[in-house]
């Protein structure tokens, strides 16, 4: 699922090239980041805890910002994760919406009513694992959930992520550490 | 699970953490496999990271499909283009809209406060009342106020000139004056009270009615005025106006005895005789000189007409009388500064530079200094 280390070694001065383009005035290179990146930033979000079907709107302020923030843009850092960072502040004002706050408590109780079907065999293979493992996810605070998401799930490597968020190196590892051990103490919760 | 993650004690655990992360070099994920064959918690602690990567692995998450990922770009970079091309169109717009909202506080905030004397104020209505304006002179005190759709300006004293637009059936606009009012049906009009009392009213536009105590209600039509000609009991306007126009008349004995003042009701074509004689044919009684201050407010007033009405070549020759009628007149000043803009929207550039020295060197710390500086320098106002 994650590039593996060389691949990513390789791309990022090809994506910060076209970051520097972009800044540079030039339009089809934000074409080109959206090429490269909207898929990876459209299931970033998603993982952040957006509706599929906020998650257009979501890439789309991403992409704009891209476009305005591309003159900041540090050409040592990844322009995944750079981009990632941006989705990720946009996901937060998307979460703090009070609309978004009542649509996911309805989610929560819709998923209450459903039937309990799962047994201990399947319990990471099925549908309903991944129901508690996203509901494990989003119990997360914003902090360790973004790290948690764009380290474990989308391969960044702490470095990026430090600089993408703009803390240190050890705080990524720390958040990551007990973002891992709620999401296990959560799926263990209801494990038989 | 929860046995897992509860019971993890081992000094090394978080190994386990550090090679799922690739943190670990070669050989510190060899030690650490070794370590974890014979660490029941390192092993557990592993397994459990390797069955939270199964999950992570199946997390799948809805796709675009390339039709909504190929509209979804073409936004982008439609929008993107957009505020590339006008990068602070939105800063502007977004400017222009708090000046708006600021010039209205601050157009209210004037509108529902006494006029400071010493400048000529405009006042423009909030847009749920009625739509008009006050234009204070120099040392006039009014206050605006509103009751539903009911407007009242007290005028206590001195000059204003009022422009009302048509009103609602429901609006009603009263200019109160300490011995009477004028109701409002949609007009223009300028409006004298001075020590208490109503001088003058001249409508320009629309009708009036005009109501005092001791005067019988009167309609005022369009280039009609009103002049009080009569006022027992009352001193001459002030020192430096009767000292520049010469020795005001004093009352006659007729109103020292307490009769009935009299009124001088006069059309636009009487005006300059208003103005400039001390009796007319049409006065109703042979009576003295209306006082000077309400001679020179006609003046002024005119010249305001004929600004207002883009006559600026007649405004300036109005305005340049009134100075040489009334230097010490505390509307010199704006006649001074006024004649600089009539010449300018003349289209008499050198003129307007040369009245604006003129104003710099007669008012050196005036009101307009900064604007004649500009205008002096060759700007436009």
């Amino acid at each position: 699922m994650n590039p593996a280390p060389k691949q990513r070694a390789a791309a990022v001065p090809a994506e910060s090239a076209l970051v520097e383009r972009l800044a540079a005035g030039d339009l089809e290179a934000l074409g080109r980041l959206f090429d490269r990146f909207e898929g990876d930033v459209r299931r970033f979000v998603q993982r952040l805890g957006v509706q599929a079907s906020d998650a257009d709107d979501l890439v789309q302020l991403t992409f704009l910002d891209v476009a305005k923030s591309s003159a900041r843009f540090d050409a040592r850092c990844s322009a995944r994760a750079w981009i990632m960072g941006i989705a990720a502040i946009h996901v937060r004002r998307h979460r703090r919406s009070v609309a978004r706050l009542f649509r996911a408590a309805a989610a929560h109780v819709f998923e209450a009513r459903r039937p309990d079907v799962r047994t201990s065999d399947d319990l990471y293979e099925s549908e309903e694992s991944q129901a508690r493992f996203r509901k494990a996810l989003e119990k997360l605070s914003d902090k360790k959930r973004e790290v948690f998401v764009m380290v474990a799930m989308e391969g960044a490597s702490g470095e990026d992520a430090a600089a993408a968020f703009g803390i240190p190196v050890a705080t990524v590892w720390t958040r990551l550490h007990h973002a891992r051990k709620e999401i296990r103490a959560t799926l263990a919760e209801g494990e038989p | 699970m929860s046995a897992q993650v509860e019971r993890v004690t081992c000094a090394r655990s978080w190994e386990a953490s550090a090679l799922e992360d690739g943190r670990l070099g070669p050989e510190g994920r060899v030690a650490f496999e070794r370590h974890a064959e014979s660490c029941a918690e390192c092993a557990r602690e592993r397994a459990g990271l390797g069955q939270l990567r199964k999950l992570i692995d199946a997390d799948a998450r809805p796709e675009a499909t390339p039709l909504e990922r190929r509209r979804l770009r073409s936004e982008i970079l439609r929008k993107a283009n957009r505020e590339a091309v006008a990068p602070h169109s939105r800063g502007r717009v977004q400017l222009v809209a708090a000046l708006a909202v600021a010039a209205a506080v601050l157009i209210y905030a004037v509108a529902r406060r006494p006029s400071t004397s010493g400048a000529n104020l405009t006042a423009t209505a909030p847009s749920a009342s009625a739509h008009y304006e006050v234009d204070g002179h120099q040392g006039s005190r009014w206050k605006a106020s509103q009751s539903g759709a009911t407007t009242r300006v007290a005028l206590d004293d001195g000059e204003a000139a009022f422009h009302v637009e048509h009103l609602a059936r429901e609006q009603r606009f009263f200019v109160a004056l300490p011995d009477g009012e004028v109701e409002v049906r949609g007009t223009r009009f300028v409006v004298s009270v001075d020590h208490g009392r109503t001088r003058r009213v001249q409508v320009t536009e629309g009708r009036v009615s005009l109501r005092l105590a001791d005067v019988k209600e009167r309609e005022l039509y369009a280039g009609e005025a009103w002049e009080r000609t009569a006022d027992p009991g009352v001193s001459p306007p002030s020192a430096a106006a009767a000292t520049n126009e010469g020795p005001t008349a004093p009352a006659p004995a007729a109103s020292s005895a307490g009769t009935a003042p009299t009124a001088k009701l006069t059309t636009a074509s009487a005006q300059t005789l208003v103005a400039g004689t001390t009796q007319t044919a049409a006065s109703p009684t042979s009576v003295p000189a209306a006082p000077t201050a309400s001679v020179n407010g006609s003046r002024f007033a005119d010249a305001m007409t004929l600004f207002r009405a883009g006559r600026f070549a007649e405004a300036d020759a109005a305005f340049a009388a009134f100075e040489t009628a009334a230097p010490g007149d505390p509307r010199a000043e704006d006649a001074a500064w006024l004649r600089a803009v009539a010449k300018s929207r003349a289209g008499d550039t050198a003129g307007a530079q040369k009245q604006a020295q003129r104003y710099l060197a007669r008012y050196p710390q005036g009101l307009r200094r900064a604007e004649a500086e500009a205008m002096a320098k060759g700007s436009q106002p």
